[in-house]
């Protein structure tokens, strides 16, 4: 992965400007991004369509695992942003870092899964209405893109670790684009929290 | 830098339990959206300092920003 400069037209000098990490990361990103954004708007679009039904879909889910799911997320996006900034410097604490980062990716899971696992026992699953279509199709896309984060930031820990990068800015390269795609899974994730967890 | 990721997690994980808070004890119609601009808030946190867009080319940071923007915009329309 080669280190991306480019000099865009900005209000700082275009040499301070810098995008972290590969640019070919960044189109995946946000062909993700678009994908996400599609599913977000019909759910939002159904809601407005079938507003008891989803009200009634709504006070099935655990909003405790909703929050518990937001906040490590969060915090996982933390510890990747603390190894990015670690990388590329000699005392590069990435390998730890993203090994936290994605330890919070298996909460999230375990939690997610559980939450899927009380919905069927309660008779619930994807061809039980809209709302449920919307529920278990939108977020478990958005549960393959966490086990994806993950297995990315794992990569580029373990060759981190091993001191596979023998130059400073592609490890730096490689560290940031693997932050970046996680922090746009948790930011997809903050966008569909309120329609699922917080409004009635 | 240390001190400025540290600030957005915690100033995060408070606007997340702030909006998960009034979702669950709040009623009114404007409800929706402050949770929606607290939604906003956070995402532009993530986007500036987590996937550190401030200092990228400005076309990128417009690109995911506006993304955000767009989304939480058609969620208000849709009657959030």
């Amino acid at each position: 992965m080669n280190q991306m400069t480019l000099a865009y037209p900005s209000h700082r000098s275009p040499a301070a400007r810098r995008l972290p990490g590969d640019l070919a990361m960044w189109f995946f990103i946000f062909a993700e991004l678009l994908v996400f954004g599609i599913l977000i708007i019909a759910m939002a679009y159904a809601r407005q369509r079938w507003p008891g039904m989803f009200s009634a879909g709504v006070a099935t889910l655990h909003p405790v695992a909703g929050l518990t799911n937001t906040l490590l997320l969060l915090t996982g996006s933390y510890f990747v942003a603390r190894g990015v900034a670690s990388a590329g410097c000699e005392t590069s604490r990435v390998a730890r870092w993203f090994t936290l980062g994605a330890l919070c990716g298996l909460a999230y899971l375990i939690v997610k899964i559980t939450e899927y696992v009380l919905l069927f026992r309660a008779g619930y699953n994807l061809r039980t209405d809209t709302f449920y279509f919307f529920y278990f199709f939108t977020t478990f896309f958005h549960l393959a893109h966490v086990l994806l984060g993950m297995i990315i930031l794992l990569f580029v820990a373990r060759r981190s670790g091993a001191c596979g990068y023998s130059d400073p800015a592609q490890h730096r390269a490689a560290s940031e684009s693997a932050g970046s795609y996680w922090h746009m899974v948790d930011l997809v994730w903050l966008v569909l929290f309120p329609l699922l967890y917080v409004l009635p | 830098m240390k001190t400025g990721l540290t600030l957005a997690w915690l100033g995060l994980m408070s606007l997340t339990l702030a909006a998960w808070w009034l979702g669950h004890s709040a009623s009114g119609s404007w409800l929706g959206l402050a949770v929606l601009a607290l939604t906003v808030l956070k995402g532009q946190w993530v986007i500036d300092r987590f996937m550190e867009l401030r200092h990228a080319p400005v076309l990128f940071r417009a690109l995911v920003s506006g993304w955000l923007a767009v989304v939480v915009s058609a969620m208000a329309a849709l009657g959030l």
